[in-house]
């Protein structure tokens, strides 16, 4: 994962962050690691999950051409599922988005190359990153035509060779 | 028609403030000293006792000091320190008295060095000296001593900050991206600095999601050297 080198913290154990939700937040909240949080909830904390509501404000260029402040749910449970599950969506489009029960965000291909993947080896300021950006790529895609930002992983399984040379910088950087 | 001037007195001088005009004035009386030295005898209000009302003082030295420097640092020295005095104006206001900075530049800038290296390295020595002890050009006076505990603890924490972006400014220009440098350096120096180009809603989206970076000035880079880089993945769906 090419985030961003750790210098602080990073969270990188479901177990850590479920047992310390407070910390966290407060991490989360002061860290250069991530841009955007503005506010971090946490409505649920049991010894197997902790559930995480972030708003998070837009790019000033963004919010200046009427983005919107976005909320997002983020579930992490101890053996180490995570998800992050938009708030305030219905009636908006997502091109990027499971169809189960949770509807989750489809950060990145299970099947890309570790560097264009997330886990948490990576930690947590990271996956918020990812959340970050993709919630900002959405609203880019309603009005864009439905136009993603940058490449994205063909739906479905299959070969999905990497196309773009932003995402082949990306892998040759990390490997 | 001439402006409206107020006048305030100081410790030391007779400030002198000239509406419409940025810079103010210091007035400082002074008689010639009976020493081998041309240090001269300035007034002290505060003065605990009569015999101390006029004090030693040395503006001499200190100019040929700062001269010296300054042809040391192929008269660069003057336009970092001014350089670093708006930047200052712009982190603390009036807190930090310009004697400080003069002095923490003195310390930080010995050799030539390009400007956006001096000021990051000027920033990067007074967030190690402030809080601590240091001296004047002079190195007559331990000024440190005189700088209130909140003051020096606001500006050390002002000038780490300031002493990264800094650097992520360098970084940007390095890796190619004028643009964001400046706008970084703007945030530092305020209005006076040149403005960089608006940036647009798409590109700042495209440029974060094609592996760059938000800078310190909440705009983003395609390159990696702002403050914040994003990881870069390929979102993707079942079906």
């Amino acid at each position: 994962m090419n985030s961003a080198a750790p210098t602080e913290k990073t969270w990188t154990s479901p177990r850590a962050v479920i047992d310390g939700p407070e910390e966290v937040v407060a991490f989360l909240m002061r860290t250069d690691l991530v841009f955007g949080v503005d506010r971090i909830d946490v409505p649920l904390a049991e010894p197997s999950c902790v559930v995480f509501w972030l708003t998070m404000t837009p790019l000033p260029a963004a919010a200046a051409e009427g983005y919107a402040e976005e909320r997002v749910s983020i579930a992490i449970w101890s053996h180490g599922r995570i998800i992050a599950v938009p708030l305030d969506s219905t009636g908006r489009t997502w091109h990027h988005r499971y169809g189960g029960l949770f509807k989750e965000l489809c950060l990145f291909d299970p099947a890309d190359p570790r560097p264009l993947r997330w886990n948490w080896n990576d930690g947590l300021a990271a996956y918020v990153m990812i959340v970050y950006k993709h919630l900002l790529s959405e609203e880019y895609a309603r009005r864009n035509g439905g136009r993603w930002p940058c490449e994205d992983s063909p739906h479905g399984f299959g070969p999905h060779p990497i196309r773009s040379p932003a995402m082949q910088t990306a892998v040759q950087r990390v490997a | 028609m001439c402006s409206p001037v107020t006048f305030d007195r100081s410790k030391h001088a007779v400030k002198i403030d000239i509406a419409d005009d940025p810079f103010l004035f210091d007035c400082v009386p002074a008689f010639e000293s009976d020493g081998e030295d041309d240090d001269v005898l300035i007034a002290n209000r505060e003065a605990p006792a009569a015999v101390d009302q006029w004090t030693r003082s040395n503006p001499r030295e200190l100019a040929r000091r700062i001269t010296e420097r300054n042809q040391a640092t192929n008269g660069r020295f003057i336009h970092q320190v001014r350089m670093a005095k708006q930047a200052v104006r712009e982190l603390l206001g009036d807190s930090l008295p310009s004697l400080h900075v003069e002095s923490i530049a003195y310390i930080a800038i010995e050799t030539v060095l390009e400007h956006p290296d001096a000021i990051a390295k000027f920033f990067e020595v007074g967030a190690e000296l402030l809080g601590g002890e240091y001296f004047e050009p002079t190195g007559v006076d331990q000024i440190s001593d005189r700088l209130d505990t909140a003051i020096a603890d606001e500006a050390k924490l002002a000038f780490t900050n300031a002493a990264k972006r800094a650097h992520e400014a360098i970084d940007l220009a390095a890796a190619g991206d004028h643009n964001e440098a400046i706008r970084v350096w703007a945030t530092m120096f305020g209005d006076v600095f040149p403005p960089a180009p608006p940036q647009s809603a798409n590109s700042a989206v495209e440029k974060l999601t094609r592996g760059g970076s938000v800078t310190s000035a909440a705009a983003v880079s395609a390159t990696r050297a702002g403050r914040t880089p994003a990881p870069t993945t390929r979102s993707w769906r079942l079906a």
